[in-house]
């Protein structure tokens, strides 16, 4: 193999450590080790709110029935049509079709919004419906169905926090997804965390919206 | 060739540096600080353990104490110390990088690691945290004082920076080393924290999520953990173990790596068993996510989970005593010296079996159920974590102090400083056990009569223990200015970071390494 004298290690180590291509593989490599971390943290959250499902079966299923179906639906096509259109622009990248790819990641912002405005509009329901378990007008239901009501807060809480983070990604990816080398090192570390909060959303869809209704 | 510490010498040279050593050093003197806090607490409560009614403090305030000791110590100083100091600054140079992987996210990691610790300090100082270290709900997540948000806050953000090192060093693993360092050839080192890495990144996001949840609770009056609200405390427990037990192997992992650098240098003899030692702390890493239950034996969990959590721990003893076997088998037929670091070392063998040993104790569930919150788990845990981790990261810190400074320390007094604090912690230790077997709980500075002798011996051992740890801290500052210049290869050890100078260069090596032996490839 090539060994490179003093002066080109050095040149090498600061200025261009590797190929293009090495690079990406490495920074891949890292957003997958950070998914792993993610992973464990809503991995744990949803053992959490499953064990308390199995303790509790009646309450959590009647906390479930009171959820939003069509909505819930509706968000679950608008997010994974979401996910669609951000692969189809890493394969569009690939392709060397930096416009249209930055046609289907703006595609896919404007959806993540869109999950956003809908989950809002459920939220807001749950709030006249006084299934906010926080709140005085939720104090004559059943704690456990309230305990319900606080993992889905909790859990739904926690996801769309990190659909804004993506949204963030998807933004400074359109930002920066022009000719410039740095741009196009990026787009498979923010496609990995996008379609990553979607299958979050994939897990928590059915534990929380479908488990009670038979 | 000017060295990392010349350069830009400026206070934001060293801020906003993305070298690894430089960012090493910061976090030596960060946790130096938080680990004097630490000390402070303990110094306190060791005074008032010496009178069995109390004498200085109330209950509220010793709760205090022992709350503030437990987080300082574990979260800030023995979590990041061996993996954040010598891990930082030795593991690119053992692989033959020029930095880590993402050096911005490194310094990310510091700035996370020093706010948290700068909250927890500020909300331990100005606050009244007394839940212990574990922060048990419903105490915790209801009515115990607002100032605890404060610290669980310092936790989460210092948490962050947990995962982002140990992802950072995983990558560095698999991507930067030289040409001819295989898998296999690592030192022993990086094998270690590399299995600290991976429990730093998935065992913290639990923590995170756990410390969230009682956050919740805390602000918006939800019964996640409160039974009165319809919450279980014992999830509470399940969700925080699942991090803490792997937490301590966090603490542990990285200094059985130091071991094998250090014993295989002052023996100068090859390591025996290289591909069990490695694969036993990938082991330990792996088989430490399933025993968390062995702290909750008396928590009311199925007998079932008890029996299974206490054959999984018995199980773990396996690699541990692998690798005592291996080191001691290392240093037959070795040419000894007793260097500060090899002292270290060898009290840290010694000390970890004890502690070892006595986990197994731990481990029985009818023996557990008498000695669960009593001292002599504090004895058990203060052997590994302290006669074993905090013993091995000042081994390792004087074996790496010429490569880190560029200058020799004075051997004498760290040579005296290693049997000082040898000595002083089986005085302070010894004693807990005996304490714990006859029934004296933990937690409590209330006690009978009867067991003072025991007491004072434990705080005697302590005040010898402190002038071990103050000695390093005086000759190791005086060898900065003072002290002999140190070549690139002050011990004769084998190693890529001895083939660079002392201190290295900014970018670590003037030519590209290349590996063409084995590790501790010594004749």
């Amino acid at each position: 193999m090539h060994i490179p004298d003093a002066q080109t290690f050095n040149a090498l180590a600061h200025s261009e450590p590797d190929s293009f291509e090495r690079q990406e593989q490495t920074l891949a490599f890292g957003i997958w080790v950070f998914l792993l971390s993610e992973a464990m943290l809503f991995g744990g959250l949803i053992l959490a709110y499953l064990a308390n499902l199995l303790i509790h079966p009646q309450t959590f299923q009647e906390g479930s029935r009171e959820l939003h179906l069509v909505l819930g639906s509706v968000n679950t096509a608008v997010l994974l049509t979401s996910s669609l259109f951000v692969a189809v622009a890493v394969e569009l990248v690939r392709r060397d079709n930096v416009d249209w790819a930055r046609f289907f990641v703006g595609a896919a912002l404007l959806l993540g919004i869109a999950f956003l405005v809908i989950k809002g509009a459920e939220y807001y329901l749950e709030y006249q419906d006084d299934l906010i378990p926080w709140l005085p007008s939720s104090a004559q239901k059943a704690p456990t169905l309230r305990l319900f009501y606080v993992f889905y807060f909790f859990m739904t809480g926690l996801h769309a926090l990190h659909m804004v983070i993506g949204i963030f990604g998807l933004a400074l990816l359109l930002l920066i997804l022009n000719r410039r080398i740095n741009g196009l090192l990026w787009v498979m570390a923010i496609a990995l965390y996008w379609h990553f909060v979607d299958v979050i959303w994939v897990f928590l869809f059915p534990i929380l919206y479908l488990q009670g209704r038979a | 060739m000017s060295s990392y510490l010349e350069g830009d010498e400026t206070f934001w040279g060293w801020i906003y540096t993305k070298d690894h050593k430089r960012i090493a050093i910061l976090y030596l003197i960060s946790i130096t600080i938080f680990f004097f806090a630490g000390a402070v607490a303990a110094t306190l409560f060791r005074l008032e353990l010496l009178f069995p009614r109390g004498r200085f403090f109330t209950n509220d305030g010793y709760n205090n104490l022992f709350t503030v000791h437990g987080i300082m110590m574990v979260w800030f100083f023995l979590i990041p110390s061996i993996p954040a100091v010598l891990g930082n600054f030795v593991l690119p140079l053992m692989i033959g990088a020029p930095d880590l992987a993402f050096p911005r996210l490194n310094l990310a990691s510091w700035y996370l690691f020093f706010l948290g610790g700068v909250l927890t300090l500020a909300a331990s100082v100005f606050g009244n945290i007394d839940t212990g270290w574990t922060f048990y709900t419903p105490y915790s997540s209801t009515f115990s004082h607002p100032s605890i948000a404060f610290a669980l806050l310092g936790i989460l953000i210092a948490g962050f920076s947990s995962v982002f090192t140990g992802l950072n060093f995983i990558v560095t693993t698999h991507r930067l080393r030289a040409p001819g360092m295989t898998w296999f050839r690592l030192p022993l080192f990086v094998w270690a924290i590399y299995a600290t890495s991976i429990i730093l990144v998935i065992a913290t996001p639990v923590l995170a999520l756990v410390l969230l949840l009682v956050g919740v609770e805390r602000l918006l009056g939800v019964g996640i953990f409160d039974p009165t609200l319809g919450g279980d405390p014992v999830l509470f427990q399940h969700l925080f173990w699942f991090y803490s037990h792997p937490a301590v192997y966090i603490m542990v992992l990285p200094a059985m790596g130091v071991v094998s650098e250090v014993i295989t240098c002052f023996a100068k003899r090859q390591i025996f068993g290289y591909k069990l030692i490695a694969v036993s702390s990938l082991a330990i890493a792996g088989l430490g996510f399933l025993l968390w239950g062995h702290h909750m034996f008396v928590s009311g969990q199925s007998l079932y989970a008890g029996l299974a959590f206490s054959m999984l721990s018995f199980l773990i003893a396996i690699p541990s005593a692998i690798k005592v076997f291996n080191w001691t088998a290392t240093l037959y037929k070795g040419q000894i010296t007793l260097e500060a670091p090899m002292l270290y070392i060898l009290g840290f063998i010694g000390l970890f079996i004890i502690g070892g040993l006595t986990g197994l104790f731990l481990a029985s569930v009818s023996i557990d159920v008498q000695l669960h919150d009593t001292y002599f788990v504090v004895a058990h845990f203060h052997y590994i974590m302290v006669g074993g981790a905090v013993l091995t990261y000042f081994g390792g810190l004087h074996f790496w102090w010429p490569k880190m400074t560029g200058r020799i320390y004075p051997e004498r007094p760290a040579q005296i400083s290693a049997v000082l604090s040898f000595v002083g912690f089986n005085l302070t230790f010894f004693p807990q056990f005996i304490l714990g077997f006859m029934g004296n709980p933990r937690r409590y500075h209330l006690y009978p009569e009867e067991f003072q002798w025991l007491h004072a011996l434990s705080t005697g051992g302590a005040v010898i223990l402190g002038i071990g740890y103050l000695l390093p801290f005086w000759y190791l500052l005086w060898s900065l200015k003072n002290g002999a210049r140190a070549p690139a290869n002050p011990w004769n050890a084998k190693g890529l970071e001895w083939t660079t100078s002392s201190p290295p260069p900014e970018h670590n090596f003037d030519s590209q390494p290349v590996v063409t032996e084995e590790a501790y490839a010594y004749p």
